[in-house]
């Protein structure tokens, strides 16, 4: 059975030109020019993933997204004609699973999808290991991460798929230098060289949700010029 | 060191004090120690009179005892002399001066052991006949035995002789005034304690003019690292109040010129991405070989062509914006026919009018009008507004164009039969990248540059863009050519 891809944007030329690329791969495309009929078809023919531009006419792509996440965890990709717009997408709650700004290339487009795909169908596989740090409890079945404070204190904080994933693997490798390649390869699934920001992005999302301070990393510390660490104990 | 405003005020209320404090101690030493030495001379010889009426009792009492005798002048005996003595030191302690009893020619009979003088008062002179009235004579005297200067008092001693006596008393004039020194005392302390004052007044009141000054330029300085959320409170006195509105006011204004050029820059880049990612991506897909087909290969082509027309459509339109916006367009003014414009409109628009399957309509004035304007930009204004009728008026409409002249100028109307502009809207349709919503979906790919254009075009040119709606009822915009620009033909 091929997988269904849902594109919403209102360029006719750009949906033609994404249909064509995954049709192409194989993939069953329908399309929505707005929001409205974006969440009429949603609900009736679920797609297996969604791309969906955030400027519509009618409802803000973001707050489609926030429809949908309420009965769906489906993989979504954004796409944003505005730098500016990046840190919306990436912030979100339960955000979108990567980003794509305009222009770009569909060739990419098409294997992001690819990746996003195979890292959703991994994810319902695997089965893996409470991971207990000093300072975090992170818990891949439930989907929950812990921050562990100073004074005994727990704090639960919430992660998008993206953003867990991604500290799930910082933390299945501690000590470990992780460059950028290396982690777009393992944790977003894309096996060909790509705009590394991405990473950086996220890792500062990340960063901020568990309150770890960028100068001074508890968690997650940057090497420069290669990648990142995660750092084991409390105060290694 | 006063670079602060604060310590400035503070100094300027010092100084002020310290002066003004100055002058009125050296007013009030000045006034007060002459009136304090006037008043002690007239005690001290009130003093000396009561003494030499004490005196006199004396020699009266001994005058009694031992009838007058010329051998013994006075009456003095030797130790009567002593008694005498004895009086003038018991009284001296009580004036608080030296006393003596002399003679007229000066000889000293009895005298206090301090007193300066030995055998004979030289020096002062006497006179019996202003002291035969009870009055006390007060003289100042230096004396060259370096005691300094000395305030000398006479008395008439009355006696029943011919040889007239006197009790004199002496006193060092650097005595006088002595209470003074104690006044200068309060006088120090007061000036200090208001001094004190002034300072804490001083602190106090500077405080309250930097403050709004302060907190001003503190918001200020948030606002230059970019933070245009910067507001202050109104309060104080009225030039604080007046400089914290007018804070304010900037800062709004900033705030939203800022906006609107971020909103801009935002706007323009999504207006450029967007035909960039079809003409990028179906470029790319010719060269993947996604194209196959001869005709997703045209189609492919085809995207490319018209998106790039669509990219320099925009990238022209945002040029004449910002020239616009820089004051830099400039305008090339001359004569020419209006109907000759009507007519090149319908040379333009009219196949496309016709393939749309919209009724174009011209009315061509009569007679015809003259005006002295910018053909090349009227016409830029224009066709925008044509443009628009046909596009969103659906097929089976009317669009009527016509120029008419009226007392406010040439009218160049537009009147379409489409789907209208609601009351609402009326404003904002005038604003860059604004595009009605429902319009979006069906395929007009504008950037919503068109009417901005037309509006601030016809501002430049001194003209009046309108627009007249009811939705449902289509619309219908006028440009107005005002009547100094017309030109009556003769
Ligand atoms: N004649 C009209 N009838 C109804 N709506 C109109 C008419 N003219 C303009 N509008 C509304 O005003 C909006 C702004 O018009 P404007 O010409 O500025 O932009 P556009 O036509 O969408 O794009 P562009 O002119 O840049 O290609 C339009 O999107 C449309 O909703
Ligand atoms: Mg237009």
């Amino acid at each position: 059975m091929n997988e269904r891809v849902l594109i919403v944007d209102d360029e006719p030329n750009i949906i033609e030109l994404v249909s064509l690329y995954l049709k192409n791969e194989g993939y069953e495309v329908l399309f929505a020019e707005n929001g409205e009929e974006a969440l009429d078809l949603f609900f009736a023919n679920p797609p297996d993933i969604l791309i969906l531009d955030i400027m519509l006419p009618d409802i803000d792509g973001l707050e489609i997204l926030r429809k949908i996440r309420k009965e769906s965890q489906v993989p979504v990709i954004m796409l944003t004609a505005k730098e500016s717009e990046v840190d919306k997408v990436v912030g979100l709650e339960l955000g979108a699973d990567d980003y794509l700004t305009k222009p770009f290339s569909p060739r990419e487009l098409a294997a992001r999808v690819r990746a996003v795909l195979r890292r959703s169908r991994a994810f319902e596989q695997n089965t893996c290991d409470v991971i207990e740090t000093p300072g975090l409890r992170i818990d891949p079945m439930r989907r929950t991460v812990e921050i562990k404070g100073a004074k005994k204190g727990k704090k639960s904080v919430n992660l998008t798929a993206t953003e867990f994933d991604l500290l799930y693997f910082f933390a299945s490798n501690p000590g470990i230098v992780l460059t950028r390649e290396r982690l777009l390869e393992r944790v977003w699934g894309y096996d060909w060289a790509c705009d590394t920001r991405t990473v950086d992005v996220y890792v500062r999302h990340l960063r901020e949700k568990i309150g770890d301070d960028a100068q001074n990393p508890r968690f997650i510390e940057t090497v420069r010029g290669v990648g990142y660490r995660f750092k084991w104990g409390e105060n290694a | 060191m006063l670079k602060t405003l604060r310590s400035r005020v503070i100094v300027s209320y010092f100084a002020v004090v310290l002066v003004s404090l100055i002058l009125a101690g050296i007013v009030f030493v000045f006034f007060l120690a002459r009136y304090t030495v006037q008043r002690e001379k007239e005690e001290f010889s009130a003093q000396t009179l009561a003494v030499s009426e004490q005196v006199r009792r004396v020699v009266e009492f001994i005058d009694r005892r031992e009838p007058y005798n010329q051998e013994r002048p006075l009456g003095f005996l030797g130790t009567d002399v002593i008694l005498l003595r004895g009086i003038l030191i018991a009284s001296s302690r009580i004036v608080g001066a030296e006393l003596l009893v002399c003679s007229e020619t000066g000889r000293i009979i009895a005298r206090t052991p301090r007193l300066p003088f030995r055998e004979r008062l030289s020096g002062v002179v006497i006179d019996p006949e202003f002291l035969q009235s009870g009055k006390v004579m007060v003289t100042e005297k230096s004396l060259d035995n370096g005691g300094g200067e000395y305030l000398i008092a006479a008395a008439l001693l009355e006696a029943q002789s011919n040889e007239k006596y006197f009790v004199v008393a002496v006193k060092p004039i650097k005595e006088l005034g002595s209470p003074l020194g104690r006044l200068l005392i309060y006088l120090f302390a007061a000036g200090l304690i208001s001094t004190g004052l002034s300072m804490a007044l001083g602190i106090y009141l500077s405080g309250m003019l930097s403050r709004p000054i302060r907190t001003v330029a503190r918001a200020a300085r948030k606002m230059a690292s970019g933070d245009f959320d910067q507001r202050v409170e109104v309060t104080g006195f009225s030039e604080s109040r007046e400089l914290a509105r007018d804070f304010n006011l900037m800062a709004e204004r900033v705030k939203t010129a800022y906006e609107r050029q971020r909103g801009f820059a935002a706007n323009v880049s999504h207006e450029i991405r967007t035909p960039l990612t079809s003409i990028r991506g179906f470029a790319q897909s010719l060269l993947d070989g996604v194209s196959t087909s001869e005709e997703e290969k045209k189609r492919a082509l085809e995207v490319i062509e018209s998106e790039s027309a669509r990219l320099e459509r925009v990238l022209k339109d945002i040029l004449l914006l910002s020239q616009i916006d820089a004051g830099e367009l400039a305008t090339n003014r001359r004569v020419f026919e209006v109907s000759d414009l009507l007519c090149r409109m319908e040379v333009i628009y009219g196949g496309i009018a016709e393939a749309k399957g919209v009724e174009m309509i011209i009315k061509t004035p009569d007679p015809p009008i003259k005006v002295n304007s910018d053909p090349d930009r009227i016409e830029r204004i224009i066709g925008n507004l044509v443009d628009n009728a046909i596009k969103y008026t659906p097929e089976g409409g009317t669009v009527t164009f016509s120029a008419t002249s009226s007392d406010r100028g040439v009218c160049i109307s537009m009147k379409d039969t489409g789907p209208g502009i609601p009351r609402d809207r009326m404003e904002q349709i005038f604003g860059r990248f604004y595009r009605g919503e429902e319009n979006r979906d069906e395929g007009f790919h504008g950037a919503g540059l068109g009417l901005a254009i037309s509006k601030e075009l016809a501002e430049t040119l001194g003209c009046i863009l309108t627009v007249e709606s009811a939705e449902g009822e289509g619309a219908e915009f006028t440009l107005i050519i005002p009547l100094k620009d017309v030109v009556v033909n003769d």
